[in-house]
């Protein structure tokens, strides 16, 4: 069995309004591995963000293809898209997006409800308690998201992320509405999820958290100018 | 003052920025409100305007109420002699006349147009304070006995039969071949009271003298419908006072008159004084609250709708609220903007709403005018004005209430340096919900009314007649003096008639008797055999009548042209009586005594016809229609029509004293006698559409706004695997509570209604009320389902970034 999780080949993106086509991304070539920790960078416009919602499946290219585990993705139906999201993606975002009327245990156990219906009630509860554990969050499962610090939220989405086990974790700036001691815990989270396996493709700014990444994915205008493998360099 | 100029133009050009949210408003409140104006006026009018006639609170109507044996109130008309005694010896009223309201062809005019005529005892004028245009009201020269032939016009018989002739007075009209010398023409302002009939308006007052009625002044025992007796009650009698004392007065000398008629026997009579405000009202202060109820309910959704379009305004101008609370502005000094905007709204929507108020008095004149008392005198008035200040106040507030109300002030600061996630200005979701529930209620509560109101209007305009009325035409004529001729003068006449218009090309056949439409009288009989009394409705009816309408006979014969020329004592009677008579057998042969001369035998059962709008088949006989009856039915051939100017050629050709009364095609009294159902289908239909307009438009609104602000809840849920299906179906479930609330909030004030109304309302209760109640849940259902997926659509259908990126 192969182990690259994500493969882009000649990737584009191309915003249009009425007068003007913005190429957000030109031609991208990458690899993924499974285990792998990659960082994307660059400066506000580069295309990182937009990069990381086609690999999320949260928007489409404008050309060239897309494999995930194998399967070609660029030309699914949004509701395959969905299922694809649902089992094999996690996303984390910059501002969490925690649903406030929801509980944290309800957060966590979200995913379950789009997906995975043959999972007995016990098994998601056990799968929401371990994955709480896992960002150390378990003694807040009945809070409310906004009774939590922006740390503790961000651990929540993680553990959101995590709970369908999804073959690729997509982190946008998770450190973007932290201080940096939060940041720092958050990180520390990551790194020891790619310790066990978990492959992570994030996008930051902070160069601090971007050393961190085993690959540095370096854009510019929309081009990938430098592609670093920490153990090449190593 | 420049400054606050200044700020109104700013106002405004900062609405002319959002022509298609201005015009909403103006279009929705300014409808709606205007509707709203013209029923809440028409209310004030019927409700609390005092009449306007002078000394009005001590005018009554004096009722002759007739009981039975039993103490049954049997009818409420007077009989001639009963009506003069009265007005000759009663002591309670200060004024009082006597009042006989009948038609008349006239025949001194060319085309010798039908008027309505009241016969008066001369201080009929002073008592209604009646002003005149020209000449004079009747006087001491009109009192009883006088037996002087004067008349007064009204101003649109003036107007309409005379064209305004200046030189009308001292001129001459003939009705009933007697001519009146014109004395006056009341004022344009003079409002007749009209105590009989809604609509009912007289055309020429004539003196009492002359009424036609005057040939029962001895007739104990009859009753007559156009009889009335008004009077301004003297100061020293209470209402209760008056009647006690009247009441023997009229009981004791009618009793003594009627004591050889054995039907009467233990009958007696009760007077009662009735104010003019509580007869000219009728019943129809129910139907001006439910109409209140009704348009109030629309104002209450337009003005949800809009209040939801004001808050997504709110939102929209987060931005420019924030910089002007940057600068220094206040939560107080925000809420005196939206204000002063929706101020400037409000009063433009009112603009419209007044004109439209306007347009819905002249439709009210126009369609009304026969259906709700005093019509003629709705017009803006000051109570409408304050109304509408009142209404445009309220609103303005409540809409920039609402719209302050979700600013979150401490966090507006904040958005001017955020990314524009909007969450310091939000419509919590308890308000949003309650608007859901507000929305559904008032929507399902209207439309299961009117669904109901429509079904039972489609029904009674559906029900099967039971006869035939296409092409087949009603006349009757008139005889230019008070009594008609002797029937052997008149039968040659008419025979003459008859002919002649059986040899007109478009004529199929002439039928001596009244149309199936008409009238039934009522005749109170007796079965021979048990001594039961019935009171059946009555009619004369030809040999050809039940033949030529196609009324099915059921049992035995009809009438024969012997019987017929011989007016013979037989009687042909309808199913439902025959059922009654004869339970288990054959009413056949039964007899019917009237109390006098012979008795009448049964020959005939036909089968009962209904009368649209009138009660469902009730107890009825047929008699012989003599010959010199003056009622002519005519069948043309089809698509063939007859002229009234081709009768008065052929009528004048015979005999120039009998003039053409009326002249109508069954078809047009059909039409004529389900105005009222037609009125209610179109109303209740306009009123299911509006309803079902503003809900959806409404809904849409909320829902849409709703979906809108949880765009970023529903991106998130995208990203993490929900497709369009799960979506829709959170926003339906998310929903459902307030729907349900609503429909069950419905059902609470519909159940009340019932309750209140028990009288009036037990008549809809039926089978029809399970699917009216289905078709409107199933209704709400759909405009909750489309007002869910029109604005999800637009997320659904596209990658979550959409949702997404305006968040991050």
């Amino acid at each position: 069995m192969s182990n690259i999780k994500i493969e882009l080949k000649n990737l584009t993106k191309i915003f249009e309004t009425e007068d003007i086509e913005t190429h957000a991304l030109k031609g991208i070539d990458l690899v993924i591995e499974a285990g792998d920790y990659v960082s994307i960078e660059g400066p506000s416009g580069c295309g990182k963000s937009t990069l990381l919602s086609i690999l999320g499946l949260l928007d489409t290219a404008s050309g060239g293809d897309y494999y995930l585990e194998g399967v070609h993705v660029s030309q699914l139906s949004l509701k395959e898209m969905a299922k694809i999201r649902n089992e094999k993606i996690g996303f984390i975002f910059q501002s969490f997006n925690l649903i406030d009327e929801l509980s944290v245990y309800d957060n966590v156990a979200l995913p379950f409800n789009y997906g995975r219906q043959d999972i007995s009630d016990e098994q998601v509860a056990a799968r929401v308690k371990e994955c709480l554990q896992l960002v150390g969050m378990e003694h807040r499962s009945n809070h409310k998201p906004n009774q939590l610090s922006g740390g503790q939220q961000q651990r929540i989405a993680i553990a959101r992320a995590l709970v369908t086990n999804p073959a690729i974790l997509l982190v946008d700036e998770p450190t973007g509405n932290l201080d940096s001691k939060s940041g720092d815990q958050v990180l520390a989270v990551l790194d020891q999820l790619n310790e066990v396996g978990t492959t992570i493709c994030m996008v930051t700014h902070d160069p601090r958290y971007a050393h961190k990444a085993k690959k540095r994915l370096k854009l510019l205008d929309g081009e990938i100018v430098a592609l670093d493998a920490l153990q090449e360099a190593v | 003052m420049k400054r606050f100029i200044a700020r109104q133009k700013q106002i405004w050009q900062s609405l002319a920025k959002t022509p298609g949210f201005v015009m909403t408003v103006i279009v929705t409140m300014g409808l709606t409100l205007g509707a709203l104006l013209c029923v809440l006026t028409l209310g004030y009018l019927l409700l609390f305007k005092p009449l306007p006639y002078p000394e009005q609170q001590s005018l009554y109507k004096v009722e002759h109420v007739i009981h039975g044996e039993n103490g049954e109130r049997k009818n409420a008309v007077f009989t001639y002699p009963t009506l003069l005694h009265l007005y000759k010896n009663q002591e309670v009223f200060n004024q009082a006349a006597m009042v006989n309201q009948t038609d008349a062809v006239l025949t001194s005019h060319e085309e010798q147009p039908k008027v309505q005529l009241s016969y008066v005892s001369e201080q009929w004028f002073a008592i209604t304070g009646a002003k005149m245009a020209l000449g004079r009201s009747f006087a001491a020269t009109e009192q009883l006995g006088s037996n002087n032939p004067v008349a007064v016009l009204s101003y649109a018989t003036w107007q309409n039969t005379f064209k305004g002739d200046r030189d009308i007075l001292n001129k001459k009209v003939t009705f009933d071949g007697v001519s009146f010398s014109v004395v006056g023409v009341t004022a344009a302002d003079f409002i007749e009271p009209e105590l009989r009939a809604v609509g009912l308006r007289t055309g020429v007052w004539l003196p009492w003298d002359f009424n036609p009625a005057s040939q029962f002044k001895a007739r104990w025992g009859n009753i007559i419908g156009g009889l009335s007796f008004i009077g301004k009650l003297s100061n020293q009698y209470s209402q209760t006072q008056a009647e006690q004392k009247l009441t023997p007065m009229i009981n004791d000398i009618w009793r003594q008159n009627v004591v050889g008629i054995k039907f009467f026997k233990g009958w007696s009579i009760h007077m009662e004084l009735k104010s003019f405000q509580s007869v000219i009202m009728g019943d129809s202060a129910k139907a001006v609250f439910l109409l209140v109820a009704a348009v109030a309910g629309l104002v209450l959704i337009a003005a949800a709708n809009i209040a939801n379009l004001f808050m997504s305004r709110t939102a929209q101008q987060q931005k420019s609220l924030a910089i002007r609370a940057v600068v220094g502005a206040n939560r107080e000094d925000l809420f005196k903007g939206m204000f002063a905007e929706s101020m400037q709204l409000m009063v433009l929507s009112m603009a419209l709403a007044l004109i439209v108020a306007t347009v819905g008095f002249e439709v009210f004149h126009t369609y009304l005018d026969e259906v709700l008392p005093r019509i003629a005198e709705l017009q803006l008035h000051v109570v409408t004005l304050l109304c509408a200040v009142g209404l445009v106040l309220a609103l303005a507030f409540v809409f920039s209430y609402l719209g302050v109300h979700m600013i979150d002030y401490r966090k507006l600061n904040g958005s001017l340096q955020s990314s524009g996630k909007g969450n310091s200005i939000q419509v919590s979701k308890s308000i949003r919900q309650l608007l859901i529930a507000a929305q559904v209620s008032v929507a399902s509560g209207l439309i299961f009314i009117n669904l109901n109101l429509l079904h039972e209007a489609l029904e009674k305009i559906e029900t099967p007649l039971g006869f035939i009325v296409e092409d087949l035409v009603d006349v009757r004529l008139s005889y230019a003096a008070s009594q008609w001729p002797e029937p052997a003068k008149m039968v040659p006449v008419l025979n003459e008639l008859s002919q002649k218009l059986t040899e007109l090309p478009q004529v199929v056949q002439v039928s001596r008797s009244s149309s199936p439409l008409g009238e039934f009288g009522l005749w109170a009989l007796t079965d021979v055999a048990s001594n039961t009394n019935y009171t059946p409705e009555t009619r004369r009816a030809s040999a050809e009548h039940f033949e030529m309408i196609n009324q099915q006979v059921v049992e035995g014969n009809t009438f024969t042209q012997t019987q017929i020329r011989d007016s013979s004592p037989v009687m042909v009677i309808n199913d439902t009586f025959a059922r009654v008579l004869a339970p288990n057998g054959s009413a056949i042969g039964l007899k019917l005594s009237p109390g006098w001369g012979g008795d009448f035998t049964i020959i005939g059962v036909v089968k009962s016809i209904h009368l649209p709008g009138g009660q469902a088949q009730p107890m009825r006989v047929y008699t012989p229609a003599p010959l010199a009856t003056p009622d002519l039915m005519v069948k043309l051939k089809p698509g063939q029509s007859l002229e009234p100017k081709q009768l008065i050629r052929l009528l004048k050709s015979i005999d120039s004293s009998y003039a053409l009364y009326l002249m109508q095609s069954l078809e047009d009294k059909i039409h004529q006698r389900l105005l009222p159902q037609i009125a209610i289908v179109i109303t209740s239909g306009v009123l299911v559409l509006l309803s079902l307009f503003l809900a959806a438009i409404g809904l849409y609104g909320i829902l849409s706004y709703s979906t809108q602000m949880r765009k970023f809840e529903m991106g998130t849920r995208m990203a993490i695997g929900a497709d369009g299906q799960a979506l829709l179906r959170l926003l339906l479930k998310d929903n459902n509570g307030a729907v349900v609330s609503g429909i069950l909030v419905s059902v609470l004030l519909i159940a009340g209604l019932f309750a209140a109304y028990y009288g009036e309302l037990i008549g809809y209760v039926g089978a029809q009320l399970i699917w009216t109640g289905l078709v409107t849940l199933m209704t709400i259902g759909a405009i909750v389902f489309c007002a869910c997926y029109i604005p999800l659509r637009s997320y659904i259908n596209k990658p979550p970034i959409y949702c997404l990126r305006n968040m991050q």
